[in-house]
């Protein structure tokens, strides 16, 4: 796996850790404002690296992955969105982390915030397990 | 994702020369990875690098890398 997958995958968990921190306290508006343009930047960055690095196999992993987590990514996180909203009880439990939460969040948007918290998971999951397979399959 | 690539004969252009694929991806621009991967025809290269590879050996596209269709 190249230092590009693994950057990314790191920056992956960091912006995911970031997320849960100012969901879960009262962090102040900077810091979120703060974190936004560092996920804005990163985004970027990681943009441009597609079509201008250097090699053209690490490109072209990076190519195959995001069309495989565009195209089997996101059917998957919808539905695993929908069996969560399927799933009984859930209800109770988003208002419990709702509570539990010290951003004050109502219950509505702590639901909203969790559905693109794991789709994004699960489109990160997605992006990471294709590339190391392409990557395996090119040894 | 998994087919073969082109064969070609860049390991032995390589060996002849008595270069590391690590030398061979410095004169390229490419990641060892790469070469790697081009020698063993688990990827084909860009029509760009296939050229910077032929020019880099003095030789044509076609005398390094066989088609099999």
């Amino acid at each position: 796996m190249p230092t590009s997958t693994r950057s990314q995958i790191v920056a992956s968990i960091v912006i995911f850790l970031g997320v849960a921190y100012l969901f879960a306290f009262d962090a102040p508006f900077i810091a979120t404002v703060i974190f936004a343009v560092l996920c804005v930047v990163w985004s970027a960055w990681a943009f441009i690296s597609i079509f201008r690095g250097s090699d053209e196999l690490q490109s072209a992993s990076i190519r195959y992955a995001l069309a495989v987590a565009s195209g089997i990514g996101v059917p998957l996180s919808l539905a695993f969105v929908m069996l969560m909203i399927a799933t009984p009880g859930i209800q109770g439990v988003i208002t419990s982390i709702a509570a539990f939460s010290k951003s004050g969040l109502s219950p509505a948007a702590t639901g909203f915030a969790l559905g693109v918290t794991f789709s994004l998971i699960m489109l990160c999951a997605v992006f990471a397990i294709s590339q190391s397979v392409w990557w395996a399959s090119k040894r | 994702m998994f087919e073969l690539g082109m064969k070609n004969n860049i390991r032995v252009l390589r060996a002849e020369r008595r270069w590391t694929q690590a030398d061979l991806a410095k004169e390229l621009g490419v990641s060892r990875n790469s070469v790697n991967a081009i020698e063993n025809g688990k990827y084909d290269p860009s029509l760009p690098l296939a050229f910077k590879i032929a020019r880099l050996f003095e030789q044509t596209v076609e005398e390094i890398f066989e088609d099999e269709g």
